[in-house]
């Protein structure tokens, strides 16, 4: 347990919690406040009687004073759900599992808390297929189980998330909550379509994008081949000032790209430099950003 | 162009070796990535998966194949056929006094010397030179050497030697030289004073310096006590004017502190002699020094000294039958002769005589106590071989230096029959005839001798003006045995008399060397003024005498620039070809491209990284 995170950390993340901003469809109750209307006590507004509504909901003071029906509307409350989907891929792998390992550690943060809240917590690891998931460790006995679960994480296969994960998102339609991917970005396929299909859920989606220090600043020189880890693909080129130039257009144009085809799609997007300790992440830029509190 | 290492054009083979090293794939090392899609932009070096690659052109590849012919190019020692001339040079350069003449600006050995480095600077580099530089004897400074630069040094180093010419030394060292080299010319450099007629078996290009012939100089000096006045002393000087026009001159005397004694101006015609006496009055000394005070050409020959000779007149005595025109012509010159038949030569003593004449005899014992003088030897002496007759006789060589036939002229002296005799080291031939020598000298334990192999009743010597002349010459020439008044030549070699123990002489200078013995001593007059030669026996001074250092030479101080008659065959070896070596290499100026194409490449390269 402490090899993810350490003792100190822990206690810091009791204090947190994860915020949502996007109204989630009820899924039982909970201790969090729903935008659903619902039975709590907690008043919340008066509407108009409509054809079919519950009678029982009718405020029968107002009719009295107006002599016209308006119902009673009142707080629904309800329980968080977290998915955390962590890209397993080989690339992750890469400089000895620096990324893959930083996004177990986030992974680890995330549902921690999500467990801690009494909330559900699902996780499943992914590459070009689902490899494993961790299902609803609502149970704060479960923590165990779930650090276990990603320890136990290794990179493997090629990244496809759009049809690794979009399986898993059909046959759970009815997911709502907080839907969190990590991952470092090097999707085989089109990640609009992976987007569209996240978008179709009633989930709010936080995309952290992991980027190591090679990934920044490769530090390549001379004639050499560089190799694809996931798909084998190669190409024979000779690193110089002008190829690295050309190489920082490239990812800065592409890491300016998936920011916005996320953010158009009312969706987070967080980039990670892996080398940054996980306390400033969790702490300060998940707080400005709204998702944790 | 054309390359003088054309095998070194080897390296050209090197461009395809490079061409394969282009061709060659780089071996890469491996290198994973998250993803290739951000590379894709980037040039791919290679796209086929193959050990060869297509040739991409490359501006690298361009340059270094240019670098690389250039360089085979370069060491395949490129040369030009330049304009410049490509024979070898042997060059003599006349250093002799006359070419301290004037007549040219600043003089002529300078003149000498500019056409000298002319020919040294228009030669190719590969051109070999030798340079000798001569006066009375040749110098050799460099040999068929191509370090140019070095012999421009030491050609603007030469000084003009104050000495007489004498070329002979040069050319038999050039004719040595020549023998061994191929495609060499031979240029002499001289103004061609003291020089008639040049015969050489190998063509010489003559480079005449000088233009004017304007000089005066001493012909003859003569200082002697007055036989009319006791304490009076005569000084006749023979002036020569050598050049074309009419000319004004002074000659002045000074004593041994340098006071003048006495001046007396002459006009000179053009090409003439003009005798001038003095009468000295005894406070005068034995030395005087004489100098021409005129505006000539040549400096160095308007200075001399006089000594006075003894006045002590020679005792001489005659074996002869009868000879009236030798008992004549001596008593010219002393009434203190003695005349005695052969038959008699054992019993008058002539352990008193200065000279000895034997005439048609010779006594069966010399003893050499005075200096000899043989007439028409019979065989059976014990100084040299007499071997049969020499009929008509002919006279082909005289020795223009010698005493002895000084204003002698022979050239109308008929002789009938010579005595052949036999050169050896002993003798020295004087005036030499078809058959032999005429009048030949030795000397042998301290003493001169003359011989004349003819009768002078055989000859019309004795009717011709020039016998009083001669025997003159012959009173003096043993009289000099004493070395007294001689004006010798800068450059000239002093022999020390072998009748002492140990020897100095001190030069103008006053610098001072010793000899430990006279014998084979010799001594280089190399600086102008009197010497004093002192000789010791026992420890004590046994004799001194004086000698002058003075161009008094009338060949030399003639200085009118001659046309020397060169008479010269070309030796078969040695073909003059302008062009074989005419080449100037141009590898310097490769070198520096390459340099710039280094230059070049290392930035296009630091462009590409």
């Amino acid at each position: 347990m402490t090899d993810l995170l350490d003792k100190n950390l822990l206690a810091k993340l009791n204090s947190l919690r994860i915020v949502l901003d996007k109204p989630v469809k009820r899924y039982g109750k909970g201790e969090r406040r729903s935008t659903n209307k619902g039975s709590s006590l907690e008043f919340a507004d008066f509407r108009n009687y409509t054809k079919g509504d519950d009678p029982r909901l009718i405020d029968w003071n107002i009719y009295g004073r107006h002599n016209q029906l308006f119902l009673k509307l009142h707080e629904d409350e309800e329980d968080l759900a977290l998915y955390v989907f962590i890209d397993c891929s080989t690339s992750m792998g890469l400089e000895s599992s620096e990324k893959l390992d930083y996004a177990k550690k986030l992974a680890a943060a995330l549902g921690y808390i999500t467990v801690k809240n009494n909330e559900r917590l699902y996780c499943a690891c992914f590459s070009n297929k689902i490899n494993k998931s961790f299902r609803d460790a609502s149970q704060a006995q479960k923590t165990l189980g779930y650090f276990n679960f990603i320890s136990a994480i290794k990179p493997e296969g090629n990244s496809d998330f759009a049809s690794s994960v979009s399986g898993y998102l059909k046959a759970n339609r009815k997911l709502n909550g907080l839907m969190v991917v990590i991952s470092d970005g090097h999707f085989q396929d089109d990640i609009v379509k992976t987007l569209n299909l996240l978008g179709s859920m009633n989930c709010e989606v936080v995309f952290f994008h992991l980027l190591s220090k090679s990934d920044m600043e490769p530090s390549l020189e001379g004639s050499i081949r560089i190799v694809d880890i996931e798909t084998r693909e190669n190409k024979e080129i000779t690193i110089n000032r002008s190829a690295i130039n050309q190489y920082n257009e490239e990812l800065q144009r592409w890491l300016k790209a998936t920011r916005k085809a996320l953010e158009s799609r009312g969706m987070k997007y967080v980039q990670v430099k892996t080398g940054g300790p996980l306390e400033d992440l969790l702490f300060k830029e998940l707080k400005i950003k709204g998702i944790l509190a | 162009m054309k390359l003088i290492s054309p095998l070194s054009l080897f390296f050209l083979s090197f461009i395809p070796l490079l061409l394969l090293i282009y061709l060659l794939k780089i071996k890469r090392t491996d290198v994973f990535v998250p993803s290739i899609t951000l590379w894709q932009k980037i040039a791919r070096d290679v796209q086929v998966q193959k050990p060869w690659q297509r040739l991409i052109f490359s501006l690298l590849l361009i340059i270094q194949i240019v670098i690389l012919a250039l360089f085979s190019v370069v060491i395949a020692k490129p040369a030009i056929i330049g304009n410049k001339s490509g024979k070898n040079m042997l060059i003599i350069i006349d250093t002799s006094a006359s070419m301290a003449a004037t007549d040219v600006s600043p003089n002529r050995l300078e003149h000498a010397k500019k056409k000298a480095l002319d020919i040294v600077g228009d030669l190719s580099k590969n051109s070999r030179v030798t340079l000798i530089s001569c006066s009375n004897k040749a110098n050799v400074l460099s040999i068929s050497s191509n370090d140019h630069s070095t012999i421009e040094d030491q050609i603007t180093g030469l000084n003009a030697g104050g000495s007489p010419t004498n070329l002979s030394n040069a050319l038999l060292i050039a004719s040595g030289i020549m023998r061994s080299t191929n495609n060499t010319e031979v240029i002499l450099i001289s103004d061609g004073t003291g020089l008639r007629q040049l015969d050489t078996d190998y063509p010489v290009r003559f480079i005449k310096i000088g233009r004017e012939s304007d000089n005066i100089s001493f012909k003859s000096i003569e200082y002697k006590a007055s036989r009319t006045q006791p304490d009076k002393s005569e000084l006749f000087v023979s002036v020569l004017n050598n050049g074309d026009k009419r000319k004004n001159a002074i000659v002045a005397t000074y004593d041994k502190s340098g006071r003048l004694i006495d001046a007396k101006e002459t006009l000179i015609d053009a090409g003439k002699v003009k005798n001038i006496s003095f009468l000295l009055s005894a406070g005068a000394g034995d030395e005087v020094a004489l100098r021409l005070q005129t505006n000539d050409k040549l400096k160095d020959d308007n200075e001399a000294w006089a000594f006075m000779k003894g006045s002590k007149k020679p005792k001489i005595t005659i074996y002869t039958e009868k000879n009236l025109f030798l008992e004549q012509a001596f008593k010219l010159f002393t009434a203190d002769i003695k005349v005695i038949k052969p038959a008699d030569w054992n019993k008058v003593s002539t352990r008193d005589s200065d000279l000895s004449v034997f005439d048609n005899f010779t006594p069966p014992n010399l003893n050499y106590s005075s200096n000899l003088l043989f007439i028409n030897p019979p065989s059976g002496n014990q100084l040299f071989n007499i071997n049969g007759d020499i009929s008509p006789v002919k006279i082909t060589n005289s020795d223009p230096a010698s005493l002895l036939t000084a204003d002698v002229d022979l050239s109308n002296v008929n002789i009938l029959k010579a005595k052949r005799i036999g050169v050896d080291n002993l003798l020295e031939a004087v005036v030499e005839s078809t058959g032999g020598p005429l009048i030949a000298v030795g000397e042998k334990k301290g003493k001169k001798f003359i011989v004349l192999p003819f009768d002078l009743h055989d000859s019309d010597f004795p009717l011709n003006y020039s016998f009083p002349i001669f025997i003159a010459n012959i009173i003096d020439y043993f009289s000099a045995s004493d070395s007294e008044q001689q004006n010798f030549s800068p450059g000239d070699v002093f022999k020390l008399q072998p009748v002492a123990d140990k020897a100095s002489i001190k030069d103008p200078s006053g610098q001072v060397q010793e000899f430990d013995s006279t014998k084979s001593a010799y001594y280089n007059l190399s600086k102008n003024g009197v010497h004093e030669v002192t000789y010791y026996q026992n420890g004590k001074t046994a004799k001194s005498e004086k000698i002058g250092v003075a161009l008094v030479n009338s060949a030399e101080s003639n200085i009118s620039p001659t046309d020397l008659h060169i008479v010269s065959g070309s030796t078969g070896k040695n073909k003059l070809n302008d062009t074989i070596e005419a080449l100037e290499e141009i590898w310097k100026p490769l070198s520096i491209l390459i340099l710039a194409l280094l230059m070049i490449e290392w930035l296009v390269y630091l462009r590409d990284a």
